[in-house]
């Protein structure tokens, strides 16, 4: 029976123990899952430290405690506090270690910019080495072009040296070839000049010798002096042969340059070695006739021919008559075929 | 008496022990000791926490703390120990909690000034890394 008793005694004890046990306060339930939440966050429950072992031994003893309600007010709050201050320190720790990421990511990407830096300055200063080469290059170019050009420049000079050689030159040619013309020119002028002359002087001459019936041949101008001047066999000249002779004494007296040659001639009859030595006093005859009419005997050549060279038949007394004669001859040799030379002359000159 | 110390900011540890050994001196109980330090580490918590900046950076947990911490002190003035020891703890509690948000918040103003510094950089670079 006592047991029994007892046994009702201990359930109903055990009974009223479950009764009298308070539910448990929803708050500390709350608490919990603050710090559950708090703890989901790895980012956070990894950097808990200190913090987090206060604050979760303070969410532990919340129900393993026996507070009375005073006490529970005070271990809920100050719980409480404790997971918002896990949680802040916790944000502390991360942000130092996201600071601490962001020095080293702030070193790394000024360490890039320095690198950039440098590796900008050294492609800058390739690239300055590398227009400083063209440049150089370029240089080089420019001074084999003005190298070029200056023997361009040379060529030209020498070509225009040569040209204005050629024209200096040609210029001389051109007037020496004028100087040749107009000496040429002139000397056609002089020659006309000296034909018209010699023409003039001949037709003056002829016109004057005329009474002595003086004719061109090639010679010269022929004067025939017939037995007019001697008489038959005889070297003396007849008396009144100085009216006769005298326009030949004029013209020779007015051409002082004027050569003349006298010629003596005889018939056939007699020997001919007379007839030379005749024909010879005649010519000397005429000759002292001449000098003594002041005429240079210098100027004056005599030729006995003796009867070679007859003019007409000696078989005939007319033919003798024409054969015995003194021939003088004014030779010049403008006037010997003087109208041809004239002419050519005056061509020339054209 | 404990007000007027509090209030007139001169609450420095030797003052603390001073206290500290009147309350040991003056046969108080143990309550009245117990509560005399929770009220020193309660003030020195919330003159750490106002010199960590708590005043900008966790105003309404600093607020908290003082308002508890007087409290305290007149639980203390009028010699309710038990009274004065839980406010204690609590402003203790609001003034650590104080502390380490305002920690935490310079914590991070720090990072995210480095964090902008760091953008600059990287965007410095992405400009120059278009450039190039």
């Amino acid at each position: 029976m006592m047991s029994r008793s007892f046994v009702a005694a201990l359930g109903l004890t055990l009974l009223m123990v479950a009764c009298a046990t308070p539910p448990p306060d929803p708050r500390i339930a709350d608490v919990e899952q603050q710090l559950g939440s708090l703890l989901d966050k790895p980012e956070l429950a990894s950097r808990g430290g200190e913090e987090f072992k206060n604050a979760v031994s303070a969410v532990r003893s919340l129900s393993s405690q026996d507070y009375n309600a005073e006490e529970l007010d005070e271990a809920i709050y100050s719980a409480r506090r404790l997971i918002d201050i896990a949680e802040f320190s916790a944000r502390e720790r991360l942000a130092f270690d996201e600071r601490k990421a962001l020095v080293q990511e702030r070193e790394r990407l000024v360490l890039e910019a320095r690198t950039r830096e440098a590796n900008a300055a050294r492609s800058a200063a390739e690239k300055a080495k590398a227009e400083a080469a063209a440049a150089i290059a370029l240089r080089e170019s420019a001074l084999q072009e003005a190298e070029a050009a200056a023997m361009a420049k040379a060529e030209a000079d020498a070509a225009r040296e040569l040209a204005l050689e050629q024209q200096r030159l040609a210029e001389e040619a051109a007037l020496v070839a004028s100087s040749d013309a107009a000496a040429a020119r002139r000397q056609a002028e002089t020659m006309r000049a000296e034909a018209e002359a010699a023409r003039a002087e001949m037709e003056s001459m002829r016109s004057r010798l005329a009474e002595l019936e003086a004719r061109p041949t090639e010679r010269g101008l022929l004067l025939t002096l017939g037995d007019v001047l001697f008489a038959f066999n005889q070297a003396d000249l007849k008396a009144g042969v100085t009216r006769t002779l005298r326009p030949l004494v004029d013209v020779l007296i007015d051409t002082p340059d004027q050569m003349v040659i006298v010629e003596g001639h005889t018939d056939a009859v007699g020997s001919r070695d007379y007839n030379l030595q005749l024909s010879q006093r005649r010519a000397v005859a005429v000759r002292s006739f001449l000098v003594n009419n002041g005429i240079a005997s210098e100027r004056i050549s005599i030729e006995g021919l003796g009867p070679d060279y007859p003019v007409a038949d000696n078989d005939t007394a007319e033919g003798r008559q024409q054969n015995r004669r003194v021939e003088v001859i004014l030779p010049n040799v403008e006037i010997r075929g003087g109208d041809k030379d004239s002419r050519e002359g005056e061509s020339g000159a054209d | 008496m404990f007000r007027e110390i509090f209030e007139m900011r001169v609450f420095t540890a030797p003052v603390a022990v001073v206290i500290g050994l009147f309350a040991f001196s003056s046969l108080a109980v143990a309550d009245r000791s117990s509560a005399t330090v929770a009220l020193a580490e309660a003030n020195a918590s919330v003159r750490a926490a106002e010199r960590n900046g708590a005043s900008e950076l966790a105003p309404i947990e600093l607020k908290a703390a003082r308002d508890n911490l007087a409290a305290a002190l007149v639980d203390a003035d009028n010699r309710r120990w038990n009274d004065a020891e839980r406010s204690a703890d609590r402003a203790l509690r609001d003034a650590e909690l104080a502390d380490a948000k305002a920690r935490a918040a310079k914590a991070e103003q720090s990072r995210q000034e480095l964090e902008s510094v760091v953008e600059t950089l990287r965007r410095e670079l992405a400009l120059d890394g278009d450039e190039s």
